[in-house]
C-alpha cells in the first residue's frame, strides 16, 4: 500500500514537473519580448537574449508620449467596453428565439448569422466605407462600436444559441404560466443562466476589438479618435521601422489586456470554457 | 382561438428579439460583404469610377491560376496541421493539469496567456526566435551540439509554413486546453472507478472513457481552429507576407494582394467568394460529423 | 468574483431599461432599441460639426494625409506649424500612416469620395492612375511649376499635366564602411569589374561584402533597382514605354542584369540565408561592421547611425556599368503633394502646396529626410556621407526607381516573390523574369 502511494505521488510529481517545464517554454517568448524593451537599442541589437544590464525606462517614456497613450488607451477602452455591452444585449436576445424555435424562419436566421463567421472582413471594406461615410459615422466612436458589434455578432449569436439549446425550458415556461411576458421570462430566468456564455462573449469581443487594426485605420484615423493599435504604426514608416520604440509600444498595447487578464483570469478562463462546453 | 392569437403574438415578440441584431449585422457587415460579391462579376481595378461586367470570367480564370491552386493547398496544409497538432497538444496538457497537481491554477493562467496577444505581437516576437543567425532557436541548437539542425526557418519554403503553424499553436493551445479542462471536469468519476474495478489500464481508460466524452470540447475546438486558420491574415502578413517564394501564401493573402496590390479588385473578390463557400462547406461538414459523434458517445 | 458580478449587474440594468421601455407595447421594442444609436450619432455628428461652424467663418480646416509617419515623418509637423503661423485662417490636420497601410486607406477614401484635401502620393504610376480616374486636380498653371527641375516636374505629371509638387529627390545606392575599405586599400568602384574585385577582397578578409535582408520584399527590389539605371535605362530610355505596350518583356531584356546580380549570391558576396534575414538585421550587420556594404535608400542614414554612432560610412551609386561606361544613379522623387479634385477648399490647398514649393521650406524638408532638392539650380546641404553619390547625381546620369512607370503593380509583387525563389535556388534568374511577365499579363487580362 505504501509503495503504491509513493509510486502515485512520484507519478504526480513527474507530471507536475513536466507541466512546469512546458509552461516555461510557453511563457518564455513573452518574457523575452518584455525584457527586450528594457534594453537600449545598442544592447537589443548586440545581445537580444541576455537579460538587460540595467532597466532602461527611457523607451517607455518616449513611447508613452509619442503614442498619446492616455488618450488612445481611453478611446480603446471606451470602444471595447461599449461594444461588449451592446453585443451582449442584442446578441443574447437574438439568440433566444433561434434556440427555442425550430420553425423554418428561425433556422434561416440562424444560418444567416452563422454565415457571418465565415466571411472575410477584407471584402466588406470598400462598400462598408462608402456606407459609413454616407451615414456620417466616420471618425465617431459609435460608428466604430456599431461596426465592431456587427463583425462580432455572428459568433456571439452562435455561442448564445448553442448554450441556450442545452438549457431546460421548464423554468421560463413556469414563469410564462405565472403570467410573465416573454421578455420578462427571458430576462428573469434565462439571462442569468447564461452568465458563463456572457463571460465568453465578453472575453472574445474584448480580444478582437482591442487587437484590431483595420477598423481604426479606415474609420478612426482622426487624431482624437485613434486607438492603441493604430498609434503603434507611428513607429513604422514606409521603409524604416523603429524597433527600439515599436517593441515597448507593443508591450504597452498588450499590458492593459494582460493586467485585465491576470486580475480576472479565473472568471475569464471559466467563461471561455463554460461558454463552449455546456457543463 | 385563444391559442392562435397567443402563438401569433409570440412570433411578433420573438421577431422583436431578433430585430436589433439582424438590423446592425445586415446593415454593417453582411450587406457590404454581399454587395462586394457583385464586384466578383466585374473587372473593377479598385479605384476607377467605371467597371465592366464580365460575368463568371473571374471564376473561370481562377481554375487555371497556379497561384490560386497553390494558395488553396497552403491554406489546407495550414488548417489541417493546426487543427491536429493543437488538439493533440491540448488534450494531454488538460489531462496533466487535471490530475490533481498543485500548480494547476498557475499553469492554467500561463498556458492561456498567449491567447490574449495580438497577431502583431506574436509575429514580431517569433521573428526574433526564428532569426537564422542570432535567433533563439538556432542559438539553442548550436549550444546543445546540434548545429546541423540549424535552419533558415521563416526564410526556407520547406519550413516557413511550419513556423507559422508553430506560432498559431503557441498562441491558442492554452485556449483549447482550457476548454478541454472544463470538459474533463464534467466526466463523472464513477466511470473511472468502475473501470478500475474492471482492471482497465490507464491508456485503456483514456480510450474508452476520456476521449469519447471529450467530444463536446473537441467539436468547439476543431471548429474554432478551422475557422481561425482559414481566416488568418495578420500573422502571415507581418511575418512572411506570403513568402518566401509563395510558401505561405494562403487564400486571405492572395485576396489582399489581388484586390489591393495588383489592382484586380474583381478577381480578389471572386477568390473571397470561393473561400467563403469553402469555409461554409467545411465547417458544416465538421459540425455534422462531430455532433453525431457527440450524440453517439 | 465580485467585479464580474457587478459587470453582469450593469448589463442586466441595461437590458431591463430596454425592456421597460417596451413594457406596454412589445412591438415597439425593435424600433426603440435600434433607433437609439442613429439618433445618438446624428447628435454627435452635429456636435462635431458645430465647432467649425461656431468659430469665425474664415477658419478653414485643411485635411492633409500622407505615407510619412514614424521615423520618416521628418519636418512635416514643423512645416505645418510654420504654415499655420503664416496663414492663421487655415488649420492643417495631418494624418500620417505607414506606406503599405496608406495605400489601402487612400484608395478606399478616394473611392468613397471622402479623401483629404491634400494627399501625399508616389510619383509615377500612382499619380498617373489616380489622375486618369479623375481624382486629382490639374495644377499645370501653378506659379511654382517652373521652379522645379524638368525631370522632377515630369515625375509629378501624367499625360502632360502637372498634379503636384515634387518635394525631394531620394537616391538608392550602396552604403559602404569607409574604415573597412581603407583597411583593404579599396577605392570606390566605378565599374562592375572593380565592384566584383572589391567584393572578393572583402570576402577574403573574412567580412561579409554586402548585407541584405530578403525576408523583406523591399530588399529584394532595392538590389535590382540600383542595377537597372546603367544596365537597362542608360541603353534604352524608352524601356518602360515599350514594356507598358508589351512590345518588350522582362525575359530577353533583363537577363544580363539578373544574372549579374544573382552571381553575387552564388559567389558568396551576400549575407547567407538572406531570405530569413529581416531588413533591420541586415542594417545592424552593416552598422556593426560585420558587413562592408548595404544597399538601401538615402532615408536609411539616420537609422544606421542610430545603431552605431561612430560608423564611418559613405554611399556610392552601384557601378553596374562596364568599364569605360558611365555610372548611373537610381534617384527618384520621394514625395508629391497632390490636391483632391473634389475638394471644397481648393484655395487653401493651393496655398499649402505653394508654401511647400518655397525654397526655404523645401530645404527644411529635404534636410529632415536625408533627401536632395528638386529646385532648379539649387544645391542641397546634404550629409557628408552622401558626397560620392551626390557627385554622380550632379552629372545628371540618373534614372527613376525602375517600377515607377510600370502599368502593372502585379509585376512588382511577383518580382519580390520570385527573387526570393532565386535566392533559395528554387528558380533560375530566367524563370524569375518569365514569372514577372506572366504576372503582368495575368493582371492586365483581368482588367480588360
Amino acid at each position: 500500500m505504501r509503495t503504491d502511494s509513493a509510486k502515485l505521488s512520484a507519478r504526480k510529481l513527474s507530471i507536475e514537473l513536466f507541466s512546469i517545464i512546458a509552461a516555461f517554454v510557453f511563457i518564455y517568448p513573452l518574457f523575452f519580448i518584455v525584457t527586450m524593451t528594457f534594453k537600449t537599442a545598442e544592447e537589443a541589437a548586440s545581445s537580444p537574449f541576455r537579460l538587460p544590464s540595467s532597466l532602461h525606462f527611457g523607451n517607455y517614456a518616449k513611447v508613452w508620449e509619442m503614442m498619446h497613450f492616455p488618450l488612445v488607451f481611453a478611446n480603446t477602452l471606451l470602444i471595447t467596453a461599449v461594444t461588449i455591452a451592446l453585443i451582449i444585449v442584442i446578441g443574447a436576445i437574438a439568440a433566444y428565439p433561434l434556440a427555442r424555435r425550430s420553425e423554418k424562419p428561425y433556422l434561416f436566421f440562424y444560418l444567416f448569422f452563422i454565415a457571418g463567421i465565415m466571411l472575410p472582413f477584407q471584402l466588406a471594406m470598400i462598400p462598408l466605407y462608402k456606407l459609413v461615410n454616407m451615414l456620417h459615422l466616420v471618425n465617431t466612436y459609435h460608428g466604430a462600436i456599431l461596426i465592431y458589434s456587427s463583425i462580432n455578432l455572428p459568433f456571439t449569436v452562435f455561442l448564445y444559441t448553442g448554450f441556450l439549446k442545452s438549457t431546460p425550458k421548464e423554468l421560463e415556461e413556469a414563469a410564462l404560466i405565472d403570467g410573465c411576458s416573454i421578455f420578462r421570462a427571458f430576462w428573469t430566468t434565462v439571462f442569468p443562466l447564461m452568465k458563463p456564455v456572457t463571460a465568453t462573449v465578453a472575453v472574445l469581443t474584448a480580444l478582437s476589438v482591442w487587437n484590431d487594426f483595420i477598423v481604426p485605420l479606415l474609420f478612426l484615423s482622426e487624431q482624437n479618435h485613434r486607438t492603441i493599435t493604430i498609434e503603434l504604426y507611428t513607429f513604422v514608416g514606409e521603409y524604416i521601422t523603429n524597433w527600439d520604440l515599436l517593441f515597448p509600444g507593443l508591450v504597452l498595447s498588450i499590458m492593459p489586456l494582460l493586467v485585465f487578464y491576470l486580475f480576472l483570469q479565473k472568471f475569464m478562463i471559466k467563461g471561455v470554457a463554460a461558454g463552449s462546453v455546456k457543463g | 382561438m385563444k391559442q392562435l392569437t397567443f402563438r401569433h403574438k409570440t412570433h411578433i415578440t420573438l421577431a422583436c428579439f431578433l430585430a436589433p441584431a439582424v438590423l446592425i449585422y445586415s446593415l454593417l457587415f453582411l450587406g457590404p460583404v454581399l454587395s462586394s460579391f457583385y464586384y466578383s462579376l466585374t473587372n473593377w481595378n479598385g479605384f476607377t469610377a467605371t467597371m465592366g461586367f464580365v460575368g463568371l470570367r473571374n471564376y473561370r480564370d481562377m481554375m487555371d491560376d497556379a497561384a490560386f491552386v497553390a494558395a488553396l493547398k497552403n491554406t489546407a496544409v495550414f488548417a489541417v496541421w493546426v487543427v491536429i497538432l493543437q488538439n493533440a497538444l491540448a488534450i494531454p496538457l488538460a489531462i496533466a493539469l487535471d490530475s490533481g497537481i498543485r500548480s494547476k491554477n498557475v499553469l492554467r493562467v500561463i498556458f492561456f496567456a498567449p491567447a490574449v496577444l495580438s497577431p502583431l505581437v506574436v509575429g514580431y516576437t517569433w521573428m526574433y526566435i526564428f532569426n537564422p543567425n542570432s535567433g533563439l532557436l538556432n542559438t539553442f541548437l548550436r549550444s546543445i551540439g546540434l548545429p546541423s539542425w540549424e535552419q533558415v526557418w521563416l526564410g526556407d519554403p520547406k519550413f516557413a509554413m511550419f513556423c507559422i503553424i508553430t506560432m498559431v499553436i503557441w498562441q491558442f493551445t492554452g485556449y483549447s486546453m482550457v476548454i478541454y479542462l472544463a470538459n474533463l471536469q464534467t466526466i463523472p468519476s464513477e466511470l473511472y472507478e468502475a473501470a478500475n474495478i474492471d482492471g482497465a489500464g490507464r491508456w485503456n481508460k483514456f480510450l474508452r472513457i476520456t476521449f469519447p466524452l471529450l467530444a463536446p470540447a473537441m467539436t468547439i475546438n476543431i471548429l474554432l481552429s478551422t475557422i481561425g486558420t482559414l481566416k488568418a491574415f495578420d500573422l502571415i502578413y507581418v511575418t512572411t507576407n506570403g513568402g518566401p517564394f509563395h510558401a505561405t501564401e494562403t487564400l486571405t493573402v492572395l485576396i489582399f494582394e489581388s484586390a489591393f496590390k495588383d489592382n484586380n479588385f474583381g478577381y480578389g473578390t471572386a477568390i473571397g467568394v470561393v473561400m467563403f463557400l469553402i469555409i461554409f462547406v467545411v465547417s458544416l461538414l465538421q459540425l455534422l460529423v462531430l455532433r453525431r459523434r457527440e450524440v453517439s458517445s | 468574483m465580485r467585479k464580474p458580478l457587478l459587470i453582469v449587474l450593469v448589463l442586466m440594468l441595461c437590458v431591463s431599461s430596454l425592456l421597460s421601455a417596451c413594457g406596454g407595447n412589445k412591438n415597439n421594442n425593435a424600433s426603440t432599441s435600434t433607433s437609439a444609436s442613429p439618433t445618438e450619432s446624428a447628435k454627435a455628428s452635429e456636435a462635431s460639426a458645430s465647432p467649425e461652424a461656431s468659430k469665425p467663418a474664415e477658419q478653414v480646416e485643411l485635411k492633409v494625409s500622407g505615407y510619412k509617419s514614424g521615423a520618416e515623418i521628418g519636418a512635416i509637423p514643423e512645416l505645418n506649424e510654420k504654415f499655420m503661423k503664416e496663414n492663421p485662417d487655415i488649420k492643417v490636420t495631418y494624418e500620417g500612416m505607414p506606406g503599405a497601410q496608406y495605400k489601402d486607406f487612400i484608395k478606399t477614401r478616394l473611392v468613397a469620395g471622402d479623401a483629404s484635401d491634400v494627399m501625399l502620393l508616389h510619383p509615377g504610376a500612382e499619380i498617373v492612375d489616380y489622375a486618369k480616374a479623375g481624382y486629382l486636380m490639374d495644377l499645370s498653371g501653378e506659379p511654382w511649376v517652373p521652379d522645379f527641375t524638368v525631370s522632377a516636374i515630369d515625375a509629378a505629371s501624367g499625360d502632360g499635366k502637372v498634379y503636384g509638387t515634387p518635394n525631394d529627390t531620394v537616391m538608392l545606392g550602396v552604403y559602404y564602411n569607409k574604415d573597412i575599405f581603407a583597411k583593404l586599400n579599396l577605392k570606390v568602384p566605378t565599374d562592375w569589374d572593380q565592384f566584383l574585385a572589391a567584393c572578393e577582397a572583402i570576402k577574403a578578409s573574412g567580412v561579409t561584402p554586402i548585407a541584405i535582408g530578403n525576408n523583406d520584399g523591399w530588399m529584394t527590389l532595392a538590389a535590382l533597382f540600383v542595377m537597372a539605371p546603367a544596365m537597362i535605362y542608360a541603353k534604352d530610355p524608352d524601356f518602360d514605354k515599350k514594356l507598358n505596350a508589351r512590345e518588350t518583356k522582362f525575359a530577353g531584356s533583363w537577363d544580363e542584369m539578373n544574372k549579374a546580380w544573382f552571381s553575387l549570391d552564388t559567389k558568396g558576396y551576400l549575407t547567407p540565408k538572406s531570405t530569413g534575414i529581416s531588413l533591420d538585421q541586415a542594417q545592424t550587420d552593416f552598422a556593426k561592421g560585420k558587413a562592408a556594404m548595404y544597399i538601401d535608400g538615402t532615408w536609411s542614414l539616420a537609422g544606421i547611425k542610430g545603431k552605431n554612432e561612430a560608423l564611418n560610412l559613405g554611399m556610392f551609386a552601384m557601378p553596374s556599368n562596364k568599364a569605360g561606361e558611365d555610372v548611373y544613379v537610381s534617384a527618384a522623387v520621394g514625395t508629391v503633394w497632390t490636391i483632391n479634385k473634389s475638394t471644397e477648399k481648393a484655395d487653401a490647398a493651393k496655398k499649402y502646396l505653394a508654401f511647400w514649393a518655397k525654397e526655404e521650406n523645401q530645404s527644411i524638408w529635404a534636410k529632415s529626410g536625408g533627401a536632395f532638392l528638386t529646385l532648379q539650380g539649387k544645391k542641397s546641404d546634404a550629409d557628408p556621407a552622401f558626397e560620392d553619390i551626390a557627385g554622380t547625381l550632379a552629372t545628371g546620369k540618373a534614372w527613376r526607381f525602375l517600377n515607377q512607370a510600370w502599368a502593372q503593380d502585379a509585376a512588382t509583387t511577383e518580382m519580390m516573390k520570385s527573387a526570393q525563389g532565386v535566392y533559395l535556388k528554387a528558380l533560375t534568374p530566367e524563370q524569375m523574369l518569365k514569372n514577372m511577365d506572366d504576372a503582368w499579363d495575368k493582371a492586365a487580362k483581368l482588367q480588360k
